[in-house]
């Protein structure tokens, strides 16, 4: 018996779609702070928490907002914005954090809102644009995103081992 | 299980530090002859001091706004640094008060005074 065209096309069906398998994605966590709409790799982030009472440290740099409790730990907290000098977050009690953890260094990052994990496109990337100051040193690149509209790709380890490099040579 | 460790709890400009209890003299007023600065930012009065004595004779003064009480802590509540912080002379660690963490102060390294280590010959 011959096969009907439906069984012939249903053998041949690939397992997947195949606009994804030609198209490879990588997940990232989605935040907002200040005009910025950024993103960090999400293998980086360990969990997202509610800013606890902060602990301001003398003589720290100004990114360095101060150190919390979470979960039994002392954590830093440090405010992008600053750090990548683009103004400075305002610190609200209970505002969001992301706890942020690269080579089993533990840091809490401010936001002002959390949009969320999403699937970002490898081709949709796009250089850091040129020009754009100091912030582009820490940026994997940026996206132009159907929902988000512009979203700066962060290089999370980066900006952790230059912050820790500041902090230490101070 | 551990020995609880006593720790002076004070405020300065609306920031709660703590400080091992064997390091305090006394609680006096400010002798600003004696003071060792501000260390961990500008107290809003100062009128009182911790006063601490590193070497053995001579008193130094730490201002602070007011003691806020003699807490004896469990080991478990205390914490060191994270790396990320960075090195401090003075901050030593942390006492985790639920989910406020309160800096803990070595007293005798605000000492500016303190001779500076001799280069290796």
């Amino acid at each position: 018996m011959h096969p009907t065209p439906l069984q012939r096309a249903l053998a041949e069906a690939p397992d997947k779609a195949r606009a994804q398998a030609a198209r490879p994605d990588e997940e990232f966590f989605v935040f907002k702070l200040g005009e910025l709409t950024l993103a960090v790799t999400s293998g980086y982030v360990r969990e997202v928490a509610r800013l606890t009472p902060l602990t301001p440290l003398p003589r720290a740099p100004s990114f360095l907002l101060g150190v919390v409790g979470n979960r039994g730990q002392v954590m830093p907290v440090i405010d992008l914005l600053r750090f990548l000098q683009q103004g400075e977050s305002k610190v609200v009690r209970g505002a969001r954090i992301f706890v942020g953890d690269s080579n089993g260094l533990l840091v809490a990052f401010l936001t002002d809102a959390v949009v969320g994990l999403r699937r970002i496109f490898v081709a949709d990337k796009l250089p850091p644009p040129a020009g754009g100051g100091s912030a582009t040193e820490f940026l994997m690149g940026v996206v132009q995103h159907r929902e988000l509209g512009t979203v700066s790709l962060l290089d999370l380890p980066k900006v952790l081992q230059s912050a820790r490099a500041t902090v230490v040579r101070r | 299980m551990s020995a609880r460790v006593d720790i002076v709890v004070f405020e300065i400009g609306g920031l709660r530090y703590g400080a091992d209890m064997t390091q305090v003299r006394r609680i006096d007023r400010l002798e600003p002859d004696a003071s060792v600065g501000a260390p961990l930012g500008k107290p809003f009065e100062g009128r009182r001091a911790l006063v601490f004595c590193p070497d053995g004779d001579r008193e130094l003064h730490l201002a602070i706004d007011t003691v806020l009480a003699v807490q004896s802590v469990p080991p478990d509540d205390l914490r060191r640094l994270p790396p990320a912080v960075g090195p401090s002379p003075f901050i030593i660690g942390a006492w985790l008060d639920r989910d406020a963490a309160v800096l803990l102060v070595d007293l005798f390294a605000t000492n500016p005074f303190r001779p500076t280590e001799a280069p290796n010959a």
